[in-house]
């Protein structure tokens, strides 16, 4: 498997076996090179797939979408729809905004890094609502996004406890697919993070628990969840 | 300090929150593909559940899906089963599609000829296996001759990929229209491997230089 570099253009032609196809397909979670040349040669296969195009039968369509009406959808793209379903309105924006007032979580704003991203000159402070997921307990966060820089920062308070062998993982969601983002435990009901990736607008933030290790696909129940 | 800040939960409509783009007029003909930005966006929704999207989204590519499955496995109604699985995979995998990594057009028939070329793999191998156990030939496909997809139009998507030499073409279009891998296709031809995986190579970068700006 010294030439994984030369699979690109039998990538991009279903010309690979199938266990070539894996390897190739781990191959390019590291080597940026090949995601750039699988992405433009995969453009030119699709070309003459567009050249092949030809009506489809009329029947089709309603097939497709009866298939897809009875098909619960399934755990990975269900992330989304669950992280959808929890946007939230702005209307506890004021009543947050008086709790953060509240709370001062750092004796020196230089170091907070809520405060750091809140110093970019196109800083934007918005709400991160929780989800009804927590029962009982009513924590609050808020999300500062420099949308010049992509950074991102959250800071949480009343925050419950999470057990040892779990984690609080945020993640940004953009295009359809969600990324680790950063994991994180409260302290004293606070947290104050600063996410791992940047993030452009329109993208969401949300918060899920994990295992302690993290996961690289949100599994717990979405927490907290706000667009950016 | 309380912190006992209960939140209302205020459900809102998917479209309305991820995206404020209207659904652009109903396409008028077959070949009329907007642009990719559009798709783009329809995939986007499609990836949160949205099912009305995914409606707009099949309309954009369903020529091209079923055409490319067609093309393939040259068998109207069995590229009819395959354009749908592969639809059906697009509205299930909508969530792992990265734009980073290729406009939703070209992942939508990137699926749609991996489902063709698979399907075409299996029934070979199956007939392979036949073979050997009954010692006597099936025919390789046996479709009648009104099911299945004349010269002419093959001969039609064949505009782009003139561009290519003799030796290019060759190599794409027994990997692409007959489904075989790069070993196989250095088999038939009698060529090295690694010659096989060039000729693929430069032949989609020119393929892309000619028809770059007109589809794409």
């Amino acid at each position: 498997m010294s030439d994984l570099h030369d699979f690109a253009a039998p990538y991009a032609l279903n010309a690979l076996d199938d266990a070539e196809r894996d390897a190739f397909e781990l191959h390019l979670d590291s080597c940026s090179a090949c995601r750039d040349e699988v992405a433009l040669l995969l453009e030119a296969a699709a070309s003459i797939g567009l050249e092949s195009e030809t009506p489809a039968p009329a029947s089709m369509k309603g097939s497709v979408m009866e298939r897809i009406g009875a098909d619960p959808v399934p755990a990975r793209s269900d992330l989304r729809q669950r992280f959808g379903r929890w946007i939230l309105g702005g209307a506890a924006a004021a009543v947050v905004a008086l709790a953060f007032a509240a709370a001062s979580l750092w004796l020196n704003p230089s170091e907070n890094p809520f405060q750091s991203v809140v110093a970019a000159p196109d800083a934007v402070v918005v709400e991160l609502p929780a989800t009804d997921a927590f029962e009982g307990v009513a924590p609050a966060a808020r999300v500062a996004f420099s949308a010049s820089s992509g950074d991102v920062a959250v800071e949480f308070i009343g925050l419950p406890d999470v057990a040892p062998d779990e984690t609080y993982e945020a993640w940004i969601i953009e295009g359809g697919s969600a990324s680790p983002a950063g994991l994180f435990r409260p302290d004293d009901g606070k947290a104050v993070v600063r996410l791992t990736r940047t993030a452009r607008s329109g993208a969401l933030v949300g918060v899920t628990i994990e295992p302690a290790a993290g996961s690289l696909q949100p599994t717990g129940e979405v927490l907290f969840l706000v667009e950016l | 300090m309380t912190t006992t800040v209960r939140l209302p939960v205020v459900p809102m409509r998917l479209a309305s929150v991820v995206s404020g783009a209207v659904y652009r007029r109903a396409r008028v003909q077959p070949s009329d593909i907007s642009s990719s930005a559009d798709i783009d966006e329809l995939l986007h929704r499609v990836a949160i559940g949205d099912r009305q999207a995914f409606g707009a989204f099949y309309d954009e590519l369903s020529g091209a899906v079923y055409g490319t499955a067609l093309r393939v496995i040259r068998d109207r109604a069995i590229a009819e089963e395959v354009a749908q699985d592969a639809f059906v995979e697009m509205w299930q995998k909508a969530s792992d599609w990265n734009p980073a990594r290729g406009k939703a057009k070209t992942w939508a028939l990137m699926i749609a000829h991996r489902r063709a070329v698979d399907r075409v793999r299996r029934e070979e191998a199956m007939r392979r296996r036949h073979e050997k156990t009954t010692l006597w030939s099936v025919p390789h496909r046996d479709n009648t001759a009104d099911e299945v997809v004349d010269d002419d139009e093959r001969r039609r998507v064949r505009r782009g990929l003139d561009a290519l030499t003799d030796l290019q073409r060759e190599a794409i279009e027994l990997a692409y229209f007959q489904a075989m891998t790069y070993r196989e296709v250095a088999e038939r031809l009698d060529v090295p491997l690694g010659t096989i995986k060039t000729r693929m190579r430069d032949g989609l970068v020119r393929l892309r230089e000619v028809m770059g700006g007109e589809s794409l």
